[in-house]
């Protein structure tokens, strides 16, 4: 019956800078901050898109966003140039990761109670209606564990090839494929099940 | 890696859904509010005034009221170290935030270490029932604490932050001044003058890992350690906070009430209350 334990920030034992002569505190370079600006430039919306995929709240999306931007701030000086996409999606899954686990985890929200409880539109013939889409999108989508997820949206929704996905992720390349695979079924399976009800309902 | 043909967008319903992501696109000014709040930090400019600005401002209500205290905690570090440093002091603390990642793979090297999320703003799992209750104007409960006094075995250094403020909530002590519990394994160049928040927050933090384990005897020492190192720690609400659930799961029942009594006192409205109120609701 307890409550999580109150939840305090807790120490990364992979210490980036473990080893590394202590720095001396200094502003932010105008290098610095135009480097910063032109990394959020280039992948502000694909990573936007991305924690929302990831079932990050709309409500929390601004907050989360900035936080991957505070994160690569304080990391410039570490991020290798051609790795700022990698640092950027990859710090994204984490966050995203984190503030799910703050909502409450994983929303089950199950494709049955789907149509005896919401208006069944969405799944109605055209699907005219992006945000309506989306919003059925997002509900297929939390029917994927988080990883699945992940890749899914990184290959399907933003086109990303499977190596970059491995990159961005640090994974293997047979496990981006599994779980690409696995991703697949699942989201086929949900559509699948979301076509029989809208059938069935009109 | 062979590369297998993307699911058809116009073929039925998931080629619909999948197209509908397509179009999603951020807000306009969303990219530019976000870097704002973050030069805001990085500039140094902590306080109430900075969270509330780069919090998500009005749009972060309900539940985000829970998350904007603890969120404290990273905003808080980040600003007391000062103008730009969250390069440094400030990139430490946000890191030692930081989750092991699900995820990493085997190359030290890469960018894995740096992609470990900061998670601040991790929050207890009673969010839910948070009332939505606007969270802008609550100044968090660890900004609002006292600056914290040094133990007398410190070796004070001035703050590098160069607001007479920040400098009053960012003393840098030698290792001496450490509490009990140190932090797991720091690195060497790092202790010799960690920031005093960063220790703070370890020490916090090894106990509440020791709560996790079950040992609440253990965590209680070491709750009481950091007390008495940090008597006005900025972190002490949380401490006592997290001291209470000790005392619960120690089979101090009765202690744990009382100490819940005077926390509900000192600290009206803390949004850890619920939590607490939660855990000695529990079994006894």
């Amino acid at each position: 019956m307890h409550p999580e334990i109150l939840t305090l920030p807790h120490a990364d034992e992979r210490w980036p800078s473990e080893g590394a002569p202590a720095r001396v505190a200094e502003a932010p370079t105008d290098t610095q901050s135009q480097r910063l600006r032109a990394m959020v430039d280039a992948h502000f919306d694909p990573l936007w898109r991305f924690m929302r995929r990831l079932g990050v709240a709309t409500m929390d999306l601004d907050d989360a966003m900035q936080e991957v931007i505070m994160i690569a701030a304080s990391r410039l000086d570490v991020i290798p140039k051609e790795s700022e996409k990698a640092f950027l999606f990859g710090t994204a899954f984490r966050v995203a990761s984190e503030w799910r686990r703050f909502r409450g985890g994983r929303r089950e929200v199950a494709l049955e109670h789907l149509a005896e409880h919401e208006d069944p539109m969405p799944v109605a013939d055209a699907l005219l209606d992006q945000a309506r889409a989306r919003t059925l999108l997002d509900r297929v989508l939390e029917e994927m564990p988080l990883d699945l997820r992940a890749v899914f949206t990184l290959y399907e929704i933003e086109e990303l090839t499977m190596a970059e996905i491995a990159s961005l992720l640090e994974l293997p390349a047979g496990t981006v494929a599994s779980r690409l695979r696995r991703g697949r079924e699942l989201f086929e399976s949900q559509v699948a099940r979301l076509q029989a009800r809208s059938t069935r309902t009109r | 890696m062979t590369e297998p043909t993307r699911l058809n967008r116009s073929n039925g319903l998931a080629g619909a859904l999948l197209a509908s992501a397509k179009t999603d696109a951020a807000p306009s000014g969303a990219s530019r509010r976000a870097l704002a709040g973050v030069a805001a930090i990085t500039a140094g400019a902590a306080g109430a005034g900075v969270l509330t600005k780069v919090s998500g401002g009005a749009k972060a209500a309900t539940a985000l009221q829970t998350l904007a205290r603890w969120a404290t905690w990273k905003w808080v570090a980040i600003g007391v170290a000062g103008a730009g440093s969250v390069v440094t002091v400030g990139a430490s603390v946000v890191t030692r935030h930081a989750t092991p990642a699900p995820l990493v793979a085997s190359d030290p090297a890469s960018v894995t270490t740096g992609t470990t999320a900061a998670t601040g703003t991790r929050a207890t799992r009673n969010v839910h029932g948070a009332s939505p209750q606007p969270p802008v104007q609550q100044t968090p409960p660890t900004l609002a604490a006292p600056p914290p006094e040094l133990p007398a075995s410190a070796t004070v250094e001035p703050a590098i932050a160069p607001a007479p403020h920040v400098e009053a909530r960012a003393p840098v002590t030698t290792a001496a001044a450490l509490p009990a519990a140190p932090p797991p394994s720091p690195p060497p160049t790092r202790t010799a003058q960690p920031s005093r928040l960063a220790a703070e927050i370890a020490a916090l933090d090894d106990a509440k890992k020791t709560l996790a384990t079950g040992d609440a005897a253990t965590a209680l020492t070491k709750l009481d350690a950091y007390m008495a190192s940090y008597p006005r720690g900025t972190l002490a609400s949380e401490a006592s906070a997290l001291r209470i659930q000790a005392l619960a799961r120690s089979g101090h029942s009765a202690e744990a009430h009382e100490a819940f009594t005077r926390f509900r006192a000192d600290n009206p409205g803390s949004p850890l209350l619920d939590n607490l109120e939660h855990e000695l609701e529990g079994p006894r």
